[in-house]
C-alpha cells in the first residue's frame, strides 16, 4: 500500500510544472484537395495566465473548471493571435478559425490548454501563411512551434518575436492533389461565373421546346431535347476548350476587359436568340461560336491561380475537366426540370421570354460597367 | 557578481517524489524483497510518465481537476501591463532576473525583457542595457550580451560594471587577454577588490592560478576584506582554484564558507554536488539535490549520481532528462550543450555523441569546465585531433588543472 502512494506520487511529480522558457505547440493538419483545415493549439497555462485571469480566484492554482470558463475569452481574444492565409501563386485568402473544443494536454513542463481549432480556406491551400502574434508584448522570448502535417509530410517551422510569419511551401502535397485542386477550381468557376452560367442556361432554355407557328411549343420527345442539350452543351466545350488551352499556352492573347466585354455581350446576344429564335436558327452554332470567347474568360481565371510552378499541362486539364463538371452538374439540375415543365404556358409563355429579356438586361449592364472598366 | 556564471537557468518548482525515495538509505539492502519491489514500480512509473509525455489532449474528469499550480512570484513578478517609468522597472526587472536565476525559471527572463523594452532599445539608460546584457547572458546569448556591451562602452566608457560583464562573457569564451585587458578597464571606475577578483578569475586560466590564489587569501584575511556578494565570489573562486589544483578537501572549505553566505545558491549547490562526484560521494549529491530535482541542473547531477549507485531512480532521472533535451530540440533557441555533452557521456555512455555536443560547445564556452569535459569525451570517444587542439588551447594561456593530467572521473565511467 505504501508502494502504491508513492507510485502515485511519483505519476504526481510527472505533472510538476518544470521550468523551461516559454513555448506554445502548434499542429495544422491539412488533407489532400481540402479547402477545410484544422488543428490543435497548445499553450501553457502559466503563459495563458499573463494574457487571461484564467485562475479566477487568485489561489495560485488553475482547474479545469476555470480554465473552461475562459472559452469564449480563448476565442475571442488568444485564437485571433493565429492567422492563416491559404496563398495559391500571388492569391492570398484568409482562413478564418474557429475554436472547436477545448481540452488539456501535458507536455514536459506541466499542464497546457489544448484549443483544437477549424479553419475554411475555401479552395484547398496550395501554400499556408502563417501568422503568429502570441504573447510576445508579455514575454517577448516565447515561441511558436509549428508542425504542418500534410498527408506522409510534415513541415516544421518556430515563431519568434522576429519571426512572426512564416509562408509553409508545401509542393501541393503531390501532382494529384494538385491536379484535384485545379478541377475543384475549374467546377468553382463555372458554379460562382453567373455570365458563364447565364449564356449556357439561356441557351437551354428553349432546348425542351420546339419553334412553331410563330411561337415555343414543348418538344414532343424527350429523346429531342436530349439532343438538342448535348449538341449545345458539347459545342460549347470543344470551342471553350480550345480557346482556353489557346489562351494559356500564350498563343492568344487578349484584353481582359476585351474578352469580358465579347462574354457580356453573348449572353445578351443568347438572350436576344430566344426571343426571336428565327435570327438564330442553330442554336449549337451559337454554342459553338461563343464557346471561343467564353474559354477566353476561364483562360483568365486559370492565369490568375498560378501556374508557375505547376507546369501547364495538368492545371489545363484539371480546370477544364471541372468546369465541363461544374456544366454537367447544371444540365443536370435545370434540363430534367425544365422538361417537366415544359408544356405549362407558365414556363413558355412566361418563364422564357421574360427571363430572357431580364437576362439581357443584366448583360447590358455588364457590359457597360466591363467596358466603362476598362 | 559570480551570477555571471550561472549557467543553469531550468529547474522545476516542486518538490517530488525522490524526496520521500532518498530518505532511505541507499545503503540499506536488508529489504532486499522490498527493493524489487520498489525497482519494479519505479520501472513501471518511467513506462507512465513516458506515456504522459507523449500524451494525447485529454478532457478532465471534472472541474475540480487541479491542471497547473502557479509559481508565488507569478503575479507579483509578471510583466507590467502597461509600460512603468525608468526606476520601476529597472527594480522589477532586476527582481525577475533574480528570482529567474534563484529559481532557475527562464521565463522570469523573457519577463524583465518585457519590462525593459521601452528602455533597451537605444543606449540612453546605461542600467536598462546592463540587465539585458545580463539576461542575455544567461540565455548564453554571448554574441548579443557582448555586442550590446562593447556599444555601451562606446558611449559611455565609465560603465565598471559593463566592463565587467564584458571581462566575463570574454573569459567564459575563452578570450582571455581580452578578457584581462577588460577587468583593467574596470579599474577607473570600480572598487579595486572588485577588479583584483575580476583579475583574480583571468589568471586561474593563465598559469597564474597560485599566485592569483595567494592574492585571494591576502585580501580575504585583510581589513578591506570584500563584504557581501564580492566576499561569495571571492570564496567561489577559491574553491575553483582549489579544485584545479586537485586539492578537494580545501575546496570543499572554501565552498562551504561562500554556501554560509547563499544556502541555495544554486551555482554554489551544483559545484558542491560536482566536488561530491569528483570525491566519489554519490549519496550526498542524491541527498542534497533530490528536493531540486526538477530543475535540469540538478536532474543531470541526480541522474549522474545515481548511476553511480545504481539507484532505483536513475531511470525516471534519466528519462525526465532525456524528454527535456528533446523538448529543447528545435526550439531555435541556445542550447546548454554543456550540460547536454555531459549527460551523454557520463549517463548514456554515449563518447561519441558526447564528443559532438562538447566540440559545439567550445565553440561558445570555453571555461574549466568546458575544457575538462571536452577532454574527457575525446579521451572516450579516441579523438586525437580534438585533443590537439585542446593542447594547442593549453599552450598558449598555460592553463594548469589537475583533472586533465589525471584521467577524468567522467570519462572512465
Amino acid at each position: 500500500m505504501k508502494s502504491l502512494c508513492l507510485l502515485f506520487l511519483l505519476l504526481l511529480a510527472g505533472q510538476a510544472f518544470a521550468h523551461k522558457p516559454s513555448d506554445s505547440y502548434l499542429v495544422i493538419n491539412t488533407n489532400e484537395g481540402n479547402a477545410l483545415i484544422e488543428g490543435r493549439w497548445d499553450i501553457a497555462l502559466r503563459d495563458l495566465q499573463l494574457v487571461l485571469p484564467v485562475d479566477q480566484n487568485g489561489d495560485g492554482v488553475i482547474t479545469w473548471g476555470e480554465l473552461r470558463q475562459q472559452r469564449p475569452a480563448l476565442s475571442a481574444t488568444v485564437l485571433p493571435a493565429l492567422t492563416i492565409d491559404s496563398v495559391a501563386g500571388d492569391q492570398r485568402q484568409a482562413c478564418p478559425l474557429t475554436l472547436s473544443r477545448l481540452q488539456a494536454i501535458d507536455h514536459v513542463d506541466g499542464t497546457y490548454a489544448a484549443l483544437h481549432w477549424r479553419g475554411d480556406c475555401q479552395r484547398p491551400p496550395e501554400q499556408l501563411a502563417v501568422g503568429y502574434r502570441f504573447l510576445f508584448d508579455h514575454d517577448p522570448s516565447h515561441h511558436g512551434l509549428l508542425r504542418l502535417e500534410q498527408g506522409d509530410t510534415t513541415l516544421t517551422a518556430v515563431f519568434s518575436n522576429q519571426h512572426r510569419n512564416q509562408l509553409m511551401g508545401t509542393d501541393a502535397g503531390s501532382q494529384w492533389q494538385a491536379f484535384q485542386g485545379f478541377i475543384r477550381q475549374g467546377v468553382h468557376h463555372i458554379l460562382i461565373g453567373y455570365d458563364h452560367i447565364l449564356f449556357l442556361l439561356t441557351l437551354l432554355f428553349p432546348a425542351v421546346l420546339v419553334w412553331r407557328r410563330g411561337g415555343w411549343q414543348p418538344a414532343p420527345t424527350i429523346t429531342g431535347a436530349l439532343t438538342q442539350t448535348l449538341a449545345i452543351v458539347t459545342a460549347f466545350t470543344v470551342t471553350h476548350s480550345l480557346t482556353l488551352a489557346l489562351a494559356t499556352l500564350g498563343i492568344i492573347t487578349l484584353p481582359t476587359w476585351l474578352v469580358e466585354s465579347a462574354i457580356a455581350i453573348t449572353v445578351a446576344l443568347g438572350a436576344a436568340a430566344n426571343l426571336v429564335p428565327r435570327l438564330f436558327p442553330k442554336r449549337w452554332v451559337m454554342a459553338f461560336v461563343f464557346g471561343l470567347i467564353h474559354g477566353l474568360g476561364f483562360a483568365s481565371v486559370l492565369a490568375d491561380l498560378g501556374l508557375t510552378d505547376s507546369g501547364i499541362f495538368l492545371p489545363l486539364l484539371g480546370f477544364n475537366l471541372g468546369v465541363e463538371l461544374g456544366q454537367v452538374a447544371i444540365v443536370l439540375l435545370f434540363v430534367p426540370a425544365a422538361y417537366l415543365v415544359r408544356d405549362t404556358v407558365a414556363y413558355r409563355r412566361i418563364f422564357v421570354p421574360v427571363g430572357s429579356v431580364a437576362i439581357m438586361i443584366l448583360a447590358g449592364v455588364w457590359l457597360a460597367e466591363r467596358l466603362s472598366g476598362a | 557578481m559570480y551570477w555571471h556564471r550561472i549557467i543553469e537557468t531550468r529547474s522545476r518548482r516542486l518538490a517530488t517524489a525522490g524526496v520521500i525515495r532518498s530518505e532511505r538509505p541507499p545503503g540499506k539492502r536488508q529489504h532486499v524483497s522490498e527493493w524489487r519491489f520498489v525497482r519494479t514500480l519505479a520501472a513501471l512509473s518511467l513506462y507512465l510518465s513516458s506515456a504522459l509525455l507523449h500524451a494525447a489532449p485529454y478532457t478532465p474528469a471534472g472541474d475540480h481537476v487541479v491542471l497547473a499550480r502557479l509559481p508565488q512570484a507569478q503575479h507579483a513578478l509578471a510583466p507590467p501591463a502597461a509600460p512603468l517609468d525608468l526606476s520601476a522597472a529597472l527594480a522589477l526587472a532586476r527582481s525577475q532576473i533574480d528570482y529567474a536565476s534563484a529559481q532557475g525559471d527562464p521565463r522570469f527572463l523573457g519577463y524583465a525583457e518585457a519590462t525593459l523594452a521601452p528602455f533597451s532599445q537605444d543606449m540612453s539608460s546605461p542600467a536598462a542595457n546592463l540587465l539585458m546584457a545580463r539576461i542575455e547572458q544567461q540565455r548564453h546569448q554571448f554574441a548579443r550580451a557582448r555586442h550590446r556591451l562593447t556599444r555601451l562602452l562606446e558611449q559611455s566608457p565609465n560603465q565598471g560594471q559593463a566592463w565587467l560583464m564584458l571581462a566575463n562573457i570574454d573569459r567564459v569564451q575563452g578570450r582571455l587577454d581580452e578578457a584581462r585587458q577588460a577587468c583593467r578597464e574596470a579599474a577607473s571606475t570600480l572598487p579595486p577588490t572588485t577588479v583584483l577578483l575580476c583579475q583574480a578569475s583571468v589568471q586561474a586560466m593563465t598559469g597564474q592560478r597560485e599566485q592569483a590564489y595567494r592574492t585571494l587569501q591576502a585580501l580575504a584575511s585583510s581589513p578591506a576584506a570584500p563584504q557581501g556578494k564580492s566576499a561569495q565570489w571571492l570564496d567561489t573562486l577559491s574553491a575553483e582554484m582549489a579544485l584545479q589544483q586537485g586539492r578537494l578537501e580545501l575546496a570543499s572549505e572554501h565552498l562551504r564558507d561562500a554556501l554560509q553566505k547563499a544556502p541555495d545558491d544554486p551555482y554554489l549547490r551544483y559545484l558542491q554536488s560536482d566536488l561530491w562526484l569528483a570525491n566519489n560521494q554519490a549519496e550526498a549529491v542524491i541527498r542534497d539535490l533530490s528536493a531540486w530535482q526538477d530543475r535540469e541542473g540538478a536532474l543531470l547531477r541526480l541522474a549522474i549520481a545515481g548511476q553511480r549507485l545504481d539507484h532505483p531512480q536513475v531511470q525516471a532521472w534519466r528519462q525526465d532528462y532525456r524528454a527535456r533535451m528533446a523538448a529543447d530540440q528545435d526550439t531555435g533557441r541556445q542550447r546548454h550543450l554543456r550540460e547536454h555533452a555531459r549527460f551523454l557521456l557520463e549517463v548514456e555512455s554515449d563518447p561519441q555523441g558526447a564528443l559532438t555536443l562538447a566540440r559545439e560547445n567550445w565553440q561558445q564556452q570555453r571555461e574549466l569546465a568546458d575544457l575538462r569535459l571536452l577532454h574527457a569525451s575525446a579521451v572516450a570517444a579516441d579523438d586525437q585531433a580534438t585533443l590537439d587542439q585542446l593542447q594547442a588551447f593549453v599552450d598558449r594561456y598555460q592553463v594548469d588543472d589537475a583533472q586533465l593530467t589525471q584521467p577524468a572521473k567522467g570519462a572512465s565511467e
